[in-house]
């Protein structure tokens, strides 16, 4: 970690959510900006230049989803989305506008701040290079040069369709890729309706993989939303492979 | 104009005929007769002539009406009297013995051709009342198995006009101020003109048949019939007559199977208001037991936050450290249960209004199941699950967050009822093709058989009120209820060796054609 604390800001109109918020981080070894409305918020995201920032999509003077895209016209810095339960169109439509994550309210803080380590960790690998050319965690080794995968040492043989969705996946570990999106890039527009290509795709994949569907080692469902491959390296490794 | 094909089916009416048409036969039947009557005359004895002219009589007698027969009686007579009767060629008659027989044949003609007539009359009305029972038996057999007004419409278009051979219409008017629409025809219909509307009109407001073939707006080209039962007007029945009017008898039946028509769509009007009715009673119902569900659900949990953040608050500073962890655990873990309970609350409020919208989408069971039983986890660490996968991916064609939703539900139950420790089995498989199912079973104290239905009832859950402390409240009726939108069941079993097994049946649907 640098030695300047990543800055973060708080996109809340609820003062409570934003105390506790800022009480975490901070002790957590960030430092946190508030802003009570879009305003507010677009400006410090302007003036301060944060290392990331958290938005709640239900803001009192405008959408969440105007303000990212109105932040993401000039700026690149990594946005988590608190949203509601059961709002998966909502979660959804901020991914396509450009949102990094989001967390479902009412939130855990740890699972917050889990989520928020990895989006900066992403960023910072981010900055070397855009996707380390071989993935391997010690049982799981995925070479993208040669399009090869292994699994403790065994080659596992993927037809292009579910070598595709892998990689796509791969692209951005810990991240959500929507199934919109993966059904769009992998299957052309006109199947973005087909999910269920997707899930017997994945269905696949975990059963080449031998990863367990009901507590996922790799590939994770997200429901009604898309899917999370989940990085199972070693830190130091991280950033040896993409050195 | 296009006819309705006539089949075995169409009833056929008995036309009498009428008019000069009639006079002619009876002439040419009567001619016959002197025919037959000269020849006979050469053999027989005068008085005996009488029979010939009587058979001649009633032949057309049993064809044609009254006044006609009577004219053939008295043509017979005439002529009997003036060729047969001595002296001959004259009306005149010389015995009193030959005015006895042709006065006494006059009368016994008379008689015989009132007689004919009139039994063939009635043979003629009871095909016809046969006829138009089998017209209206077969009408009433289609509409009872109509269950919407559409079907009942199309039914009554395409029967009266299949046993009338017109052209027939329904028509309707959304209130009293509107024009007259065409809800059904067959097999075409022209707009309405003036006559028409103005005769539909009458129709409906009199409930009396008018226009064509009546007396009132007879200039209409159509005979408009009245839908109207107990004074619920249903609309007017219209046939189309461009040529001739209908004869009286098919005037008739089609009058009745218009109120025929009515009934049917009475019934379904009343049908669907005594449903709504249920309906409303049923939201009421509902609508006090999530009051009441709010006052318990929701007041308790949030009385133990308010409590133990007062408590910290007041007295924090002097707590042993132990304590202090407890208290704060206690409004964690309250603050967990009331968003459960708010959750549950909204899926009810969503299922109450009858109107839950859906968003399908194909997903994998074992993504469903997984995202329950780890929420599960997160609720209850010390808990053990026992889950058991099928091997190959199932796709489910539902709205997830939903159905995740309701097994959530259902393991939350089966762990509040578990002994600690006791691990709570969930095996999801398919049963056949078409049929997925998920047993949820605990080693609980179980249901007795006659509670097992009663647990997904609403009122029932909340009857127990405070009994059920630690309960989902309203968990498994909002199962049911969720389950039940994308066409599954719940149902509550006996587990083995003890305790109790949900079992969750969800259809499993084709999948569409994959092409990679």
């Amino acid at each position: 970690m640098n030695s300047a604390a990543p800055r973060i800001l708080v996109i809340d109109d609820e003062p409570q959510i934003r105390r506790f918020l800022n009480i975490g981080l901070r002790a957590e070894g960030y430092q946190v900006l508030e802003a009570a409305n879009a305003e507010q918020g677009l400006a410090l995201a302007a003036t301060r230049a944060p290392d990331l920032v958290i938005l709640d999509l239900g803001l009192p003077d405008r959408d969440g989803h105007d303000v990212l895209t109105e932040l993401r016209q000039w700026s690149e810095v990594p946005v988590l989305v608190l949203s509601v339960r059961d709002g998966e169109d909502e979660k959804v439509s901020a991914l396509d506008h450009g949102a990094n994550d989001y967390v479902t309210k009412p939130f855990g803080v740890p699972e917050l701040m889990a989520r928020l380590r990895a989006m900066l960790r992403q960023r910072a690998s981010d900055v070397h290079d855009h996707a380390p050319p071989i993935y391997d965690d010690g049982h799981l080794r995925i070479d993208q040069l040669r399009r090869e995968v292994s699994r403790d040492g065994m080659p596992v043989s993927l037809t292009r369709k579910e070598y595709t969705v892998l990689a796509a996946l791969l692209q951005h570990p810990n991240r959500v890729v929507t199934q919109q999106q993966l059904l769009r890039q992998i299957w052309g527009p006109i199947h973005v309706q087909d999910s269920h290509y997707l899930r017997i795709v994945i269905g696949r994949l975990r059963q080449k993989l031998g990863d367990d569907p009901a507590s996922p080692i790799w590939l994770k469902t997200e429901t009604g939303v898309g899917y999370r491959f989940l990085d199972r390296r070693e830190p130091a490794s991280r950033s040896c492979d993409s050195a | 104009m296009n006819r309705p094909v006539p089949d075995s089916h169409s009833v056929r009416f008995s036309e009498r005929a009428t008019g000069l048409a009639s006079y002619a036969y009876a002439s040419a039947v009567t001619l016959v007769a002197f025919a037959n009557a000269f020849i006979a005359d050469r053999y027989m004895a005068i008085a005996n002539l009488s029979l010939i002219f009587l058979t001649a009589i009633m032949v057309v007698a049993v064809r044609v009406r009254m006044r006609v027969a009577a004219y053939a009686a008295i043509l017979c007579f005439l002529g009997y009297n003036f060729f047969f009767t001595q002296p001959r060629y004259t009306f005149a008659i010389d015995s009193a013995d030959d005015v006895l027989t042709v006065s006494l044949f006059l009368v016994a003609a008379l008689i015989c051709s009132r007689l004919a007539t009139q039994l063939a009359e009635k043979v003629a009305s009871l095909r016809t009342a046969r006829a138009s029972a089998e017209a209206l038996h077969i009408l009433g057999k289609q509409l009872a198995e109509a269950g919407d007004q559409t079907t009942i419409h199309r039914v009554a278009a395409d029967t009266a006009a299949r046993l009338l051979e017109r052209p027939v219409a329904i028509l309707v008017r959304p209130t009293l101020k509107d024009p007259w629409q065409v809800a059904m025809a067959t097999p075409s219909w022209e707009p309405l003109d003036a006559h028409d509307a103005l005769a539909a009109d009458y129709c409906d407001r009199l409930a009396e048949p008018t226009g064509n073939g009546t007396e009132r707006i007879p200039a209409a080209t159509c005979l408009m019939l009245p839908m109207c039962v107990d004074k619920q007007r249903q609309g007017v029945l219209a046939v189309a007559c461009p040529q001739r009017p209908l004869s009286p008898e098919a005037r008739y039946l089609a009058h009745a199977m218009a109120q025929d028509v009515a009934q049917a769509l009475e019934r379904i009007r009343l049908a669907e208001a005594l449903e709504k009715a249920r309906v409303a009673g049923e939201t009421e119902r509902l609508r006090n037991a999530l009051l009441s569900s709010v006052s318990h659900d929701l007041r308790s949990p949030l009385s133990a936050m308010i409590g133990s953040a007062q408590t910290l608050s007041r007295y924090g500073r002097q707590l042993p450290e132990e304590e202090h962890q407890q208290l704060l655990e206690g409004v964690l873990e309250e603050g967990l249960r009331l968003d459960r309970y708010i959750q549950n609350l909204l899926d009810m409020a969503r299922l109450g209004h009858g109107e839950l919208p859906l968003r399908r989408d194909w997903v994998d069971v074992a993504d469903i199941v997984a995202a329950a039983v780890e929420r599960i986890r997160t609720l209850f660490p010390g808990q053990p699950m026992d889950t058991e996968l099928p091997s190959s991916t199932l796709l489910l064609h539902v709205h997830p967050a939903l159905i995740e939703q309701a097994l959530f539900n259902v393991l939350e139950n089966a762990v509040h009822v578990s002994p600690s420790g006791v691990p709570v089995h969930l095996r999801v498989y398919a049963a056949g093709a078409r049929l997925l199912l998920i047993d949820v079973s605990d080693q609980g104290p179980g249901i007795a058989a006659d509670q097992r239905e009663r647990v997904f009832d609403a009122f029932y859950s909340v009857a127990r009120g405070d009994r059920g402390a630690q309960g989902t409240g309203l968990g498994l009726s909002i199962c049911r209820g969720l389950v039940g939108a994308h066409g599954g069941t719940v149902e509550a079993l006996a587990a083995t060796p003890s305790g109790t097994m949900m079992r969750i049946s969800l259809p499993l649907p084709a999948l569409p054609e994959e092409h990679e």
